[in-house]
């Protein structure tokens, strides 16, 4: 290499600037008060929205409630037919098998009082297949 | 009984295979911000790695550190993991498991209850890295499990009821996001923290306490702690989609807003560098409290206002 | 301060040292008392302190700035502008890197094109290898010369510096462009000359080739 030409690293003629260590982010973006007002125009449509929705849905409700009201003496009618119909079939049965026994009164009541009991759903399906009782008695979740 | 074996396990499995390749786009997603590829090779695109990683970690040899509390030490991890699963349970997609008129507050029972598997897990490891990892979770988890539960207050102070079907049917005109952002904001935020991921994963923090409370946890007990990690994460993520997301029913909506949330947190952790632990407090205690119990009384003056008070279905 | 207060509070003290860079040597010079001195010119604000009497316009974007996340807003969008770009891995096993013909990797022994070995067993590379990985004994052959009888280098203590092929008069021992070498045991990297001899036959043309590349600047 010809000498005389080497050429060494040195700083630019003045010096290096200062160093900047100071944090330094441009401002971008909508300003403060667009976004506020966004955020807010949002939150009120929102709510406004949100206040329909639950009026509407306690209107459906009570309209369920309704429903429901004035078709319970119809369920718990059909409901009392059931059980009186398995009832008196358990009787049937009951008279079937006791039939030899001394002293059996077919239907006689296990309560002292004259009042009408709805009796236990296993009282009920007591006779019937063990199947049916369970199924009776757990409902769907038999199922699942 | 056989019908109820399998019902059981159609509820779990997509959970598990949800969690799988959750780990694998996390995977993919960090290491293309990072100008990396991520896994490739095992399987077209690398599909199969999660897979393979849960072969690999399964096969190998579950260690326990000779100065451990063995029963501890192997229970926590099923802790974790039941405790994970546990909280799909009231989740309503299509149909809950189990149909819970309180499910908000079995959710957040349920996800107190995690703190136990992860403290024990941590303490019976008598290492002092997971001690003071457990300890940092604990933590951190308790403190933001306040932020969580104002906001749900919030929430339920609109919507009228705790039942998860009544989040649906509150939102069907408008999602609560809109109303409520800045709760969802926050709510988000803190499902964050919840989780222990990063920006907020101080538990983990490497580079002092090499991996938390799961140090020394390897091979199948390690498996379950991160199947339970990442299956809170995407809970969360139907939780928040839940709460704050859910217009219009549809399991196809749900799932690509869960997956666009799941997203988000991995964009985090690609994004953002780790928190110190006093900003991680004064977050949860300074600025989320006071804001979530000031909007709290909004949303509880709010509807009293104007006659917009939850309820029914 | 992006991440650091996500909702924080809107004013803070401006003397908080977590906004200070303190010249540590300075304030250790000083010794015990050094942390009097704190707040006399030791340190420097990395962050402009806030103004005392803001208007309203620069409150408002303040908050609007920590309740909206618009600085960590565009964090996201930096990091995830980066998922687009083009990946810098390439596929390992399947492409690999260019490598400097002056690249140090597996060793070899090198031969004439007549087939005789190089190396003539001065031991150069023995003396100068500061890992002491190579071992060499030699003996006159029947024809006079003198060649090794054995040369061993251990390429678990080997730390590729590759002083041993600048010892070599005779450009026998060379470390050449393989890298990809590793093996399942421990004895299987403990080199003897027929390895070394293989590796030289088996890479002579891409040594040759770094060789005649390089040989200015040797």
């Amino acid at each position: 290499m010809a000498s005389g030409t080497v050429k060494q690293d040195l700083p630019p003629k003045g010096g290096y600037g200062p160093i900047e260590y100071a944090r330094r982010l441009p401002r971008r973006g909508p300003s403060g008060y667009a976004l506020f007002a966004l955020g807010i125009g949002v939150a009120v449509y929102g709510y406004a929205k949100l206040f329909a929705t639950n009026r509407r849905r306690r209107q459906d409700w009570a309209e369920e409630v309704e429903v429901q009201v004035s078709l319970h003496p119809l369920h718990k009618a059909e409901q009392d037919r059931l059980i009186l119909r398995q009832y008196r079939s358990n009787l049937e049965e009951e008279a079937k098998i006791m039939e030899g026994v001394e002293g059996w009164v077919v239907g006689e009541s296990v309560y002292q009082s004259e009042k009408w009991h709805t009796p236990h759903p296993v009282e009920i399906l007591n006779l019937r297949p063990r199947e049916d009782m369970v199924r009776k008695v757990y409902g769907y979740n038999y199922d699942i | 009984m056989i019908l109820s074996v399998i019902h059981i396990f159609l509820y779990f499995v997509p959970v598990l295979l949800a969690v799988a390749f959750l780990t694998l786009t996390e995977r993919k997603v960090i290491g293309y911000v990072q100008l990396r590829k991520g896994p490739n090779v095992v399987g077209p695109y690398g599909l199969l790695q999660p897979i393979a990683d849960g072969v690999k970690l399964f096969i190998k040899e579950p260690i326990k550190p000779s100065s451990s509390n063995p029963s501890v030490f192997f229970f926590a991890p099923m802790l974790a993991l039941i405790l994970a699963l546990l909280l799909w349970m009231p989740v309503p997609l299509m149909d809950a498991f189990i149909e819970l008129n309180f499910a908000v507050l079995f959710v957040l029972a349920i996800s107190s209850l995690s703190v136990y598997s992860i403290m024990a897990s941590g303490w019976s490891s008598n290492s002092k890295y997971a001690l003071l990892g457990a300890l940092r979770a604990v933590a951190q988890m308790v403190s933001y499990e306040v932020s969580l539960g104002l906001i749900i207050l919030s929430l339920i102070c609109l919507v009228g009821g705790f039942n998860l079907a009544q989040f649906f049917s509150a939102q069907e005109e408008v999602m609560l996001m809109l109303s409520c952002w800045p709760l969802g904001i926050m709510w988000f935020i803190s499902t964050v923290a919840e989780t222990n991921r990063s920006p907020f994963d101080l538990t983990e923090g490497e580079s002092e306490l090499v991996s938390g409370f799961n140090v020394e946890y390897s091979g199948g007990p390690f498996a379950l702690f991160f199947l339970a990690e990442y299956a809170n994460i995407l809970f969360m993520n139907v939780l928040s989609a839940l709460l704050f997301l859910a217009a219009h029913f549809s399991l196809l909506g749900v799932a690509v807003k869960v997956g666009l949330l799941a997203g988000l947190y991995l964009w985090f952790r690609a994004s953002y560098p780790r928190f110190r632990y006093d900003q991680l407090m004064h977050l949860a205690w300074k600025s989320f409290l006071p804001l979530s119990l000031g909007l709290l009384m909004l949303n509880f003056s709010l509807p009293l206002t104007f006659s917009g008070i939850g309820g029914g279905l | 301060m992006a991440p650091v207060g996500l909702l924080a509070s809107v004013s803070k003290p401006a003397w908080r040292l977590g906004y200070v860079l303190r010249p540590v040597a300075v304030s250790c010079v000083r010794g015990v008392s050094h942390l009097e001195n704190v707040g006399k010119g030791t340190f420097k604000l990395v962050n402009p302190p806030e103004k005392e009497d803001k208007t309203l316009k620069e409150i408002t974007d303040k908050a609007a700035t920590t309740l909206f996340l618009t600085e960590l807003i565009r964090g996201l969008s930096m990091a995830i502008s980066y998922m687009f770009r083009e990946p810098a891995t390439i596929n390992y096993p399947f492409e690999k890197g260019p490598l400097s013909p002056r690249f140090r990797g597996e060793h070899a022994l090198r031969r004439y094109p007549s087939g005789e070995e190089r190396c003539i067993a001065c031991k150069l590379c023995e003396a100068i290898c500061p890992a002491q990985a190579i071992t060499i004994e030699a003996e006159p052959r029947a024809d006079g010369s003198r060649r090794t009888t054995r040369y061993d280098i251990d390429m678990t203590k080997c730390i590729y510096c590759g002083f041993c092929q600048e010892a070599c008069p005779v450009d026998a021992i060379v470390e050449g462009p393989n890298f990809e070498f590793s093996t399942e045991t421990h004895e299987e990297l403990l080199y003897n000359k027929e390895k070394l001899l293989n590796n030289g036959d088996k890479w002579e043309s891409e040594i040759a080739a770094n060789l005649q590349a390089d040989f200015l600047y040797r």
